[in-house]
């Protein structure tokens, strides 16, 4: 049973309190803290914030091609037209195509999941946006498809799942590079992901 | 002096989830403590040099510091990584099976290592042996049994004479056979064939690893594979999640 954040708060304040308590990463103590924060907060700002958070809700909606987050479908990515529509890269969360649109280095579509596969928690292929990649893989002219999950056993039983569903096609499809990270170090790498490295290891 | 506030652990991760900022809450089954919780600091990071051993279905070494509620992973050395498992989907889907069987039966800070040397050897042999079919059927029953559920698979569990051959019938909530004169109800027992009672009792006393090939048709495979689910959730008594899934990959081959 959830407690009272602060007993004798005022009741808007506890409110607001336990609110924002359900955030990630929020635990009580910071809770309490954005929301004395907001409190001191000139009245046009705070209105800003309640502002913001309301669009969010009803403006945001999912791309019906890349299932990413937008405001108009299709999203810009989707409808820019400079982009390389022949390549299709498959990631697990909006965050990802941020993080893959930061490098500069992808000029081709995407395709967000909204999760991966997780049979112990009870998140199978009919909960992720699995059935509408394979549908958008039947009517579009993609060559290649690159699954950029996550280098973890969900991430991997995905790709996997993908790639066995799409055996016998007409596709090529390729898997992000497992290696080591950028200021890494050999002597503190795990054994897997030296051996992944030295599997992926490349001619200079 | 050593720290009594750290201690040693061998265990099999089973789950691992997103914690505050960077840190993951890391679930294993371990030899010494049972179920145990902890929370790696910082390993949600691609520099962290934890980052790659906690992955669910790998045995690990540990370090750790108690806390007041959640205890401090402080290092991490893998045993195996189960690499050819974590390689093959239908696997990795009967990997995460005995995990979440081993979070529904092991209890917190209460060791079982009967029941980690089943998971275990069951872990290994479907990373070295996956071809070997009674993999999880093994698991279900070793599982039963170092858990104090093992089934009675000679005698009646209601008048506790002996079986008779092909008058008996199966119930997961006697904990085994009964026999006809006890007539149960359908409703608390099921029919079970002559073979499946046959393997049944092999695997009962056999090593994992001695457990021959057995040509074994569709038919007596589902059999046992029933069987053993319903007493499984009925012990555990909730769902089996990665069933579904399981059952999902065979249509799909």
């Amino acid at each position: 049973m959830a407690t009272d954040p602060i007993p004798s708060a005022a009741p808007a304040l506890a409110k607001l309190i336990q609110e924002l308590n359900k955030l990630p990463g929020i635990g009580p103590k910071s809770a309490q803290r954005l929301a004395f924060h907001i409190i001191r907060l000139p009245a046009p700002e705070a209105e800003e914030l309640s502002r913001a958070i309301s669009i969010v809700k009803t403006n945001i909606t999912l791309c019906d091609q890349c299932q990413n987050l937008t405001e108009a479908t299709p999203c810009n990515i989707c409808a820019n037209t400079n982009r390389n529509v022949t390549q299709l890269c498959v990631v697990e969360d909006p965050m990802d195509v941020l993080a893959l649109e930061r490098t500069h280095s992808y000029q081709g579509l995407y395709h967000v999941l909204h999760g991966s596969l997780s049979p112990l928690n009870g998140i199978g292929p009919d909960q992720l946006k699995i059935r509408e990649l394979f549908q958008r893989l039947s009517n579009a002219n993609i060559e290649e498809l690159i699954i950029a999950t996550n280098p973890t056993l969900e991430g991997e039983a995905t790709a996997m799942y993908i790639s066995r569903h799409l055996s016998g096609q007409q596709l090529k499809i390729t898997f992000l590079a497992r290696g080591l990270p950028v200021g890494g170090s050999l002597e503190y790498s795990d054994d897997i992901t030296l051996s992944r490295a030295l599997q992926g290891r490349q001619e200079m | 002096m050593p720290n009594p506030r750290t201690y040693l652990a061998t265990g099999i991760i089973l789950k691992k989830t997103p914690f505050a900022e960077a840190d993951l809450l890391i679930n294993m089954f371990s030899r010494e403590h049972g179920k145990l919780r902890g929370v790696v600091k910082g390993a949600q990071k691609s520099t962290s040099r934890m980052v790659g051993h906690f992955e669910p279905l790998t045995i690990v070494e540990i370090s750790a510091t108690k806390g007041r509620t959640l205890d401090t992973i402080n290092q991490a050395q893998i045993i195996n990584n189960l690499s050819d498992l974590k390689s093959n989907l239908s696997l990795i889907s009967q990997g995460l099976y005995v995990a979440e069987l081993l979070d529904g039966f092991g209890n917190e800070s209460n060791a079982n290592p009967h029941l980690y040397n089943v998971a275990v050897d069951t872990l290994v042999n479907l990373n070295t042996n996956p071809n070997q079919l009674l993999n999880l059927r093994w698991f279900e029953i070793h599982l039963l049994k170092s858990s104090g559920f093992g089934i009675e698979l000679e005698s009646c569990t209601s008048c506790n004479n002996d079986i008779q051959p092909d008058h008996h019938r199966y119930s997961p909530s006697y904990g085994g056979l009964v026999c006809l004169e006890c007539n149960l109800s359908t409703q608390y027992s099921y029919p079970i064939s002559l073979q499946a009672l046959k393997v049944f009792r092999l695997i009962d006393r056999t090593n994992l690893l001695s457990l021959p090939y057995l040509n074994v048709s569709n038919v007596l495979l589902q059999e046992m594979k029933t069987l053993l689910g319903t007493t499984v959730r009925y012990w555990v008594d909730k769902e089996i999640r990665t069933n579904t899934f399981m059952e999902r990959l065979e249509r799909l081959d």
